[in-house]
């Protein structure tokens, strides 16, 4: 099993949480997250006054060959602070629409807490470091999305554990 | 030749993915600003020169002031937004 997997197709969440079962059978918890492509902009950009503008759908680009290996030494890290048997994390490009699937991090360990935040460290860095970069494409017309503030406090929490 | 290749908001400004150019006098990665003038537009250089595009060199952050090598892949990368 890949730890890594960049795709344009939708993903399975039955189908990876048996494919992490299977490469993990010593596993007492598998934790994952799924990341869902939200139909609002968020709240602060909002005004009040007018109809609620909506997303239709993202453009994912990324750059091929860095954002694999930048994925797989955030799964390396987590693996070295909160040691677990197997991760996965599967992640969209291309077109994707408003409730879809974009994102997906499993992780399967002998006792629940290494899963918990092994999946948390490992969703928080992807975010910050790998390579992509999203587009929203809605009522408000198009932009590039640029790092957030809280993505960026959720790594400076990490940093002084 | 170094190839350099565009990504995001930043390709919009270049209007190209890549471009190559002679390794010549590139010294540094921020070399790059003066050696791309000739084959992208302006608005580029100017935006790269305020805003914080990280690069990468052979698929790995670099920093503005890291050498380059003739043969090398250059990333112009603005701040990521993926998950």
């Amino acid at each position: 099993m890949k730890s890594v997997f960049i795709c344009e197709e939708n993903f399975d969440v039955g189908e990876e949480y048996a494919r992490v079962c299977k490469a993990a059978p010593q596993a007492g918890a598998v934790v994952f997250f799924v990341g869902l492509v939200r139909d609002l902009y968020d709240l602060e950009e909002v005004d009040a006054d007018t109809a609620r503008p909506t997303i239709d759908y993202l453009e994912l680009e990324h750059y091929p060959g860095m954002t694999e290996t930048l994925c797989q030494e955030i799964v390396d890290d987590a693996r070295q602070r909160y040691p677990f048997d197997v991760a996965r994390v599967v992640h969209r490009v291309g077109r994707i629409y408003a409730h879809e699937q974009i994102v997906m991090v499993s992780v399967a360990s002998r006792h629940r807490d290494n899963a918990f935040h092994a999946a948390q460290f490992i969703m928080d860095y992807l975010k910050i470091r790998a390579t992509f970069w999203k587009k929203e494409v809605g009522t408000k017309g198009q932009h590039w999305l640029g790092r957030k503030g809280k993505d960026v406090r959720a790594i400076e929490r990490w940093e002084a554990k | 030749m170094i190839k350099v290749l565009f990504f995001a908001h930043l390709r919009d400004l270049a209007n190209t993915e890549q471009i190559e150019i002679p390794a010549g006098d590139i010294t540094y990665v921020r070399d790059l600003l003066d050696a791309m003038q000739p084959f992208v537009p302006l608005e580029l250089i100017d935006a790269l020169r305020e805003e914080s595009a990280l690069v990468s060199v052979n698929h790995k952050y670099a920093a503005w002031d890291a050498e380059l090598h003739d043969g090398a892949e250059v990333g112009i990368l603005p701040p990521v937004s993926g998950g």
